[in-house]
């Protein structure tokens, strides 16, 4: 049994009548990636301020590293590194500036640990210009290395691919695995790029509403509904649950119910086909970021539906190469989770 | 400790490498210097040349153009009754004679005394001369009754034992003594008259007696006194301003002699604290009899009242920048979000708040003494050691005399002081509100409202209720020696009410209100979420 660097146990936080966090407990142990998921407004980034000592919480305790917060709060606070919401530094100051402030607040005078995270997050050409000339993928870097400059045993980290290129994504997912995995940090991060948690994490913990729902292994979610083929589906709930969320499905067509499974069908002339389908009003584009392939479409539909897709397309001429339905990626997986939830 | 100084420098770093910082103290250095210059270039005023001395043509300008309106005004009464004819013909004689003395001794004719002189002489000579004066009397009314008869003359008379005598013969004798003192052209003829003329006005009783008792004793020092200074020679004002401070120092005597404060409107019992503050006082005004430093209420250019612009000047500049800086240093972070950098780190709130407070302490005093310093060497280049008068200050009850630059460097002390105060709300309100615009806007429109009130509250007078007001009355220094706002207050009859705030008081109420901003402050940074 690995130990837990970050126990939170009944964590309780009201804004108002309002719960915004009920009851939660979690664990974060030493050396694995912790994938803090849920909708916005479910309670994750006001978890992690209470974590992090900016919101006081009104039940529970919150123990970092075997010290409770609210009884030795500096000595809690100092195993722990993180970024909230958006890495925030002094704008007047140079990164480096900043850097020197947060480790002397951590005791650390070192300048070779400064220079070396400065390395480690690719910032060692723009370190000493002000913040405020820095790109927002610059302040994430510069905060990564805020975050872990005074080797933290506990890191917290709030989107912190919020405003990365593609390559400082995959820089991050390395840093962060490095971390996790060679040197036993343990780490927390929330994000809404559910792709990214899929290739990052170890475990993912999924909260709405501000209670926790399930806490899994990531393979395990990855595969748990290949059991429900032709479950039960939700219709118009699901429609309106995925609405609401801000990810980047293509609005113009019409969207599927998100606890649709995927189908993916091959055929020639795949532009031809998706028309054909939509003038029998049976296209629905499926939800999620997909690889587009050149022969592809793939479609959220109801398994019953299935049949008059592929006659419609056999009688327009459309030979199906392949037909399959896809593996559930995480982020059905979470949807369906997290199905009832409202942005509030 | 270790972490309050780490943060103490950064927040220092903050304050001070601004575009904001960069602009006040420019604002410090340029303001005060253009101001200072612009009284250099200018030679002095109409009274007085550059270094100080008096013009001898502004104040003989200055006298006839007075005259001169006096006439203007009788001639525009009308000359239709005998009282408005005689003084037509009075004013028309004094400026005639006043011209002729400016034309051949003009050094007389800039006294302070010469234009009373010939306007007394001219008065005698209209009086026992009318018809000379080409005013026909009115049938039954002989020229030699008209020293008798002056209650049916002049209207709504009251009798003004200081004014006309009440027969001839005393007329006669007057004028011989009021020529041979215009021919003698010093000061003690002159007063040695006036002094004469407000003893027979004492005699008519005991409340004539007080209204005529401080100018009564200018002219008793002046008698006794063989050599004065330019300023008892040529200050217009110069016989009421020592009138004013004789009054002063008689009211602070009868108030030891009675054991009552009769130095306040409403005369009540004499403290003990009071008593000593009394004494302190009567000390002071003794110390500046003595030596004849009475000073000029036009003495624009010189001294103090040079001083007092730029200190001015400085004291604005200073309440707002302070107001700005305190108003922001929580807000601004919590809405710029660099806070998180502190509050992620493992540091206790309170080191967060104590560190931008003692930033603040370090700010105010590095920009007074700033101020100070500068203050002190500008006054020394431009007006010269001669132009930077010593204070009088008392303690125990016997005088001593503060140096210039001591004195305002006590002064810029007090200032600090109640900008400390006044920052101190201004972070209170950052820490409550999290608004940077809102927070400022309240405290600079404090230190406004702060000015204003303080006059306000001269001017009601002694409304205790109104001095327990936060911001107004920290005039500590006062209980101590006197202040520049307690000397310039004093000079424009309006003395602070802090000279008669119990000492006790005024550090009670220092203390708990900073107590209250600094208490509050760290609760709105420290107890709740960010």
């Amino acid at each position: 049994m690995m130990e837990n660097r970050l126990e939170l146990r009944g964590l309780t936080k009201r804004f108002g009548k309002r719960i915004v966090v009920d009851e939660l407990d979690l664990d974060v142990r030493a050396g694995e990636i912790l994938g803090f998921l849920g909708p916005n407004g479910a309670g994750k980034t006001t978890t992690i301020k209470m974590t992090l000592g900016f919101l006081f919480e009104d039940a529970g305790t919150i123990t970092i590293d075997g010290y409770d917060l609210r009884k030795n709060y500096e000595r809690a606070l100092s195993s722990v590194g993180g970024i909230v919401e958006n890495p925030e530094m002094y704008v007047q100051l140079s990164g480096r500036q900043n850097l020197e402030l947060y480790a002397r607040l951590h005791g650390i005078r070192d300048r070779a640990r400064i220079d070396e995270v400065i390395r480690l997050v690719g910032m060692e050409q723009r370190i000493d210009e002000k913040v405020r000339k820095y790109s927002l993928g610059m302040k994430q870097r510069t905060g990564l290395a805020l975050a872990i400059v005074h080797r933290p045993r506990l890191l917290i980290l709030d989107e912190p691919t919020n405003g990365l290129d593609p390559a400082g994504i995959r820089h991050l997912r390395d840093i962060l695995k490095r971390l996790a995995h060679e040197e036993g940090v343990a780490i927390l991060v929330s994000s809404h790029l559910l792709s990214e948690m899929q290739l990052m994490c170890d475990r993912v913990a999924i909260i709405d509403q501000g209670r926790l729902i399930a806490v899994r292994m990531v393979h395990e979610l990855e595969t748990a509904q290949d059991l429900d083929m032709l479950g039960a589906v939700l219709g118009a709930d699901g429609v309106a649950a995925a609405g609401e969320r801000d990810d980047d499905y293509d609005r113009s067509l019409p969207p599927a119910p998100a606890s649709a499974p995927v189908w993916r069908i091959d055929v020639a002339r795949p532009e031809e086909a998706a028309a054909a389908l939509e003038a029998a009003g049976l296209f629905r584009q499926a939800a999620g970021d997909r690889v587009e392939l050149p022969r592809s479409l793939y479609l959220g539909i109801e398994p019953q539906s299935m049949l008059a897709v592929q006659q419609t397309l056999l009688a327009n001429g459309h030979v199906l190469l392949q037909l399959r339905r896809e593996q559930e990626s995480l982020e059905e997986a979470f949807l369906k989770l997290t199905q009832n939830s409202r942005i509030e | 400790m270790h972490k309050v100084r780490i943060l103490y420098r950064n927040e220092l770093y903050k304050i001070f490498r601004t575009r904001l910082m960069l602009i006040v103290v420019a604002a410090l250095l340029v303001f005060p210097l253009l101001q200072q210059l612009g009284k250099r270039q200018s030679g002095g005023d109409d009274l007085h040349h550059a270094d100080g001395s008096w013009k001898l043509d502004g104040l003989i300008a200055m006298y006839d153009e007075r005259i001169a309106q006096t006439l203007d005004y009788a001639r525009s009464e009308g000359e239709d009754t005998l009282y408005q004819a005689l003084e037509v013909a009075v004013y028309d004689r004094t400026l005639k004679s006043y011209r002729e003395l400016a034309g051949q001794r003009p050094e007389i004719a800039a006294r302070n005394f010469a234009l009373d002189l010939v306007e007394r002489i001219s008065r005698l000579e209209v009086w026992l001369d009318p018809e000379a004066a080409g005013i026909d009397l009115p049938a039954g009314l002989p020229a030699d009754e008209l020293f008798a008869r002056q209650q049916e003359i002049i209207p709504g008379y009251f009798e003004d034992p200081s004014g006309l005598p009440r027969d001839r013969e005393r007329a006669r004798e007057q004028l011989t003594q009021l020529e041979a003192a215009l021919a003698d052209g010093s000061h003690q003829p002159y007063a040695e008259f006036m002094l004469g003329v407000l003893d027979e006005a004492s005699a008519f009783g005991p409340e004539s007696a007080g209204f005529y008792a401080g100018r009564r004793a200018s002219y008793a020092l002046l008698v006794k006194r063989a050599d004065v200074s330019a300023n008892a020679i040529y200050d217009p004002y110069y016989i009421e301003n020592t009138a004013s401070l004789l009054q002063e120092a008689s009211d602070c005597e009868q108030s030891l002699a009675e054991g009552i404060d009769y130095t306040r409107h409403l005369p009540r019992a004499l403290s003990p604290q009071r008593e000593s503050a009394v004494r302190d006082r009567l000390a002071i005004l003794r110390y500046k009899l003595d030596h004849d430093l009475i000073s000029s209420s036009y003495d624009q250019n010189h001294g103090e009242s040079a001083y007092l612009g730029s200190w001015m000047l400085v004291l604005f500049i200073l309440a707002v920048y302070v107001g700005i800086v305190a108003a922001s240093l929580i807000s601004s972070e919590i809405e710029s979000g660099s806070i998180k950098l502190l509050i992620i780190a493992p540091v206790k709130r309170w080191r967060i708040y104590a560190a931008k407070y003692l930033a603040l302490i370090t700010t105010i005093v590095t920009l007074s003494l700033l101020a100070w310093a500068w203050l002190q060497l500008l006054h020394l280049v431009i007006h010269g050691t001669q132009s930077m008068p010593v204070t009088v200050a008392a303690r125990n009850g016997s005088a001593y005399l503060l140096p210039f630059a001591l004195r305002n460097l006590l002064d810029t002390a007090c200032f600090a002081l109640k900008l400390l105060f006044y920052g101190s709300f201004a972070m209170m309100m950052s820490g409550l509100l999290r608004r940077t615009s809102v927070s400022v806007g309240i405290a600079v429109g404090v230190a406004f409202l702060d000015f204003m009130a303080t006059f306000v509250s001269y001017n009601l007078g002694w409304q205790y209720w109104f001095q327990v007001m936060p911001f107004i009355n920290l005039d500590i220094g006062n209980h101590f020696y006197p202040t520049l706002l307690y000397q310039s207050m004093s000079f424009l009859g309006m003395p602070p009410n802090s000279a008669y705030i119990p000492l006790w008081f005024m550090v009670l109420y220092v203390v708990g209100f900073l107590a209250i901003f600094i208490a509050t402050g760290l609760q709105s940074l420290t107890k709740r979420d960010i």
